[in-house]
């Protein structure tokens, strides 16, 4: 067996046995909290989740965001890992960029974790889940046979819309995001995400990450370079997940803590539908 | 040796950035008062309370201001001097260039996700994303199939790989040591202070720990991307070093504890990085311009 595929099995199986813990950790402790608030460094009044699971000393909002994440972790993610290992040790191509993809979630997700949440018995866990996901892409990206590439692509892969969708959703991200920064520096006050947190993680990683490699994966796909094909496969399975689980996450909000309403999980899905409609039409138009 | 004008372009605005962020941090100390603040983990914090660092720990604080000076003494000089080198098809400068955007992305991630939020969260989210993305276009650049042919055999080549392991075993021993306890006994870790998670921590065990023992096997395989990785990691080291031992002084001149474990075993890598940089420079042949 070539050791790069060895390398990809390894990073998978390890991936793979981290995230049903960091899951099952995140579901299984969960007591609904006890919130209480607690007032900030910068003087705001944030209701925290409280009682005894992982997110005790998370906010409400942060706390019920990442329980999404471990159910979708758990059903979603898991069972497509093993799926994509078993394929993977076939030798399917699809398989190599479903891999990539999932390590491009685990690297995006638990780097917001860990950096985001607040330290928890998870942080190591999550801490070796966005390593694994990091190497995980490196390699991936690496062992893909570029020369070939092309030719596993099928003529109707949804390559324009694909394209308009990646710099559509990299234009939206910075510009939700600096609404609420500029908001904040207008008003002199904190930003309204900034809760209990040292910083707006989340807002870094969108504006710093997410947003220049989904308009620089959606400008060269639309060039019709190969680079813009994985980028946008891998961007858009990420984005896909992620707005799932972020519907589950609103849900659970509006109606165990009346927070956010009918709108805001409706918004979540159907960004959701948009990013796993198109992973889904894309992996559909990939050959074997 | 063909050079990236993207590259050489976007370094150049890195420099002048990081002159922006770090010369306002060690000069703008603003007004107020250090005050105390009582963390969600019922610790009391002592809090800076003036200058950009105002929601910042006054021990973080004082540890960013005395990065933000080597930053702005060595980070900022070695950067320029990789980039004139770089521009005139110096392997050397290339090196060097990477070697300190590397140093320059550890910096602003930690910056980003670390720092309190205050004013200038969007230059460190700017820099960091310019840093991550000029690194990657650099990294992508490097020949390392080149790079060991123009590299000589003295070079100390066991050695360095030795001391890439013996880094990633001393980060891991210290930040476990540092983490494992309080998960086991149920309190918060030590230096965490008021801030929501060990940010440097997680980056190190996360990618300075797997990229340092990933560069040690290659380097002693005598594999190219070993020679080519070595290098961008002992500038890397020696800066972070460099940085590490003033953030020491400024804790000791602010009057915090410091282990004298951490003292010298920081300074020994700082010194262990610089020799063999400066040993792994040394043996790098330049070919003559035609």
């Amino acid at each position: 067996m070539q050791r790069e595929k060895l390398f990809i099995l390894v990073l998978s199986i390890t991936g793979i046995g981290l995230i049903l813990i960091a899951s099952l950790a995140g579901i299984m402790t969960n007591d609904s909290g006890d919130p209480y608030l607690f007032t900030s460094l910068q003087g705001e009044d944030i209701e925290i989740y409280g009682g005894e699971g992982i997110y005790q000393n998370d906010s409400i909002y942060k706390a019920v965001m990442f329980q999404g994440f471990d159910w979708v972790g758990l059903l979603i993610v898991f069972p497509l890992f093993l799926l994509g290992i078993f394929q993977y040790v076939r030798g399917r191509f699809q398989a190599q960029l479903l891999l990539g993809s999932i390590f491009t979630y685990l690297a995006y997700i638990y780097l917001i974790g860990v950096m985001g949440n607040t330290f928890n018995s998870m942080f190591l866990v999550w801490t070796g889940l966005y390593s694994v996901g990091f190497l995980g892409v490196i390699t991936i990206l690496a062992g893909i046979d570029m020369s070939n590439f092309m030719q596993q692509i099928k003529p109707s892969f949804p390559r324009k819309s694909l394209s308009v969708y990646a710099i559509a959703l990299g234009i939206f991200l910075p510009i939700m995001y600096l609404m609420q920064i500029f908001t904040a520096y207008a008003t002199t006050n904190p930003p309204e995400p900034l809760e209990i947190y040292t910083t707006l993680e989340l807002a870094a990683l969108e504006i710093g990450i997410m947003a220049p490699l989904h308009i620089l994966g959606g400008v060269l796909l639309w060039k019709k370079n190969k680079w813009g094909y994985i980028l946008t496969i891998f961007l858009a399975f990420t984005a896909g997940i992620t707005f799932m689980a972020l519907s589950v996450s609103q849900i659970l909000l509006s109606f165990s803590y009346q927070q956010g309403g009918l709108a805001e999980v409706i918004q979540m899905a159907v960004f959701g539908v948009i990013a796993s409609g198109f992973s889904l039409a894309a992996f559909k138009h990939i050959e074997d | 040796m063909q050079t990236s004008k993207t590259v050489i372009r976007l370094s150049t605005i890195i420099a002048l950035l990081s002159l922006i962020a770090a010369g306002t941090g060690i000069f703008w100390q603003g007004e107020g008062n250090i005050y105390e603040f009582i963390s969600l983990r019922g610790e009391t914090v002592t809090i800076q309370g003036r200058g950009l660092y105002r929601y910042d720990s006054a021990s973080y604080a004082t540890q960013a201001i005395a990065q933000d000076a080597v930053t702005l003494i060595l980070g900022i000089p070695l950067l320029i001097t990789g980039i004139i080198l770089y521009r005139k098809g110096s392997l050397r400068g290339q090196l060097l260039l990477t070697g300190t955007l590397a140093y320059m992305l550890y910096t602003y991630i930690s910056y980003t996700f670390l720092s309190a939020y205050n004013e200038f969260f969007l230059l460190y989210v700017g820099l960091f994303s310019l840093c991550l993305f000029t690194f990657i276009l650099a990294m992508k650049e490097l020949n390392p199939e080149y790079i060991k042919q123009q590299i000589s055999e003295n070079i100390p080549r066991r050695g360095v790989a030795v001391f890439m392991m013996v880094i990633a075993g001393f980060l891991t021993l210290a930040w476990l040591g540092r983490i494992v306890p309080p998960l086991i006994a149920g309190t918060p870790p030590f230096g965490l202070e008021s801030y929501t998670t060990l940010v440097i921590q997680a980056l190190d065990l996360g990618i300075i720990v797997p990229v340092s023992i990933l560069t040690a096997i290659l380097l002693w395989k005598e594999q190219p991307w070993g020679y080519a990785l070595s290098a961008v990691v002992l500038i890397k080291g020696l800066t972070m070093g460099a940085a590490l031992i003033a953030m020491i002084i400024g804790l000791i001149l602010a009057g915090v504890p410091v282990s004298p474990v951490e003292i010298i075993m920081f300074s020994g890598i700082a010194l262990a990085a610089l020799i063999f940089t400066l040993t792994l420079f040394r043996n790098i042949h330049e070919p003559i311009a035609a």
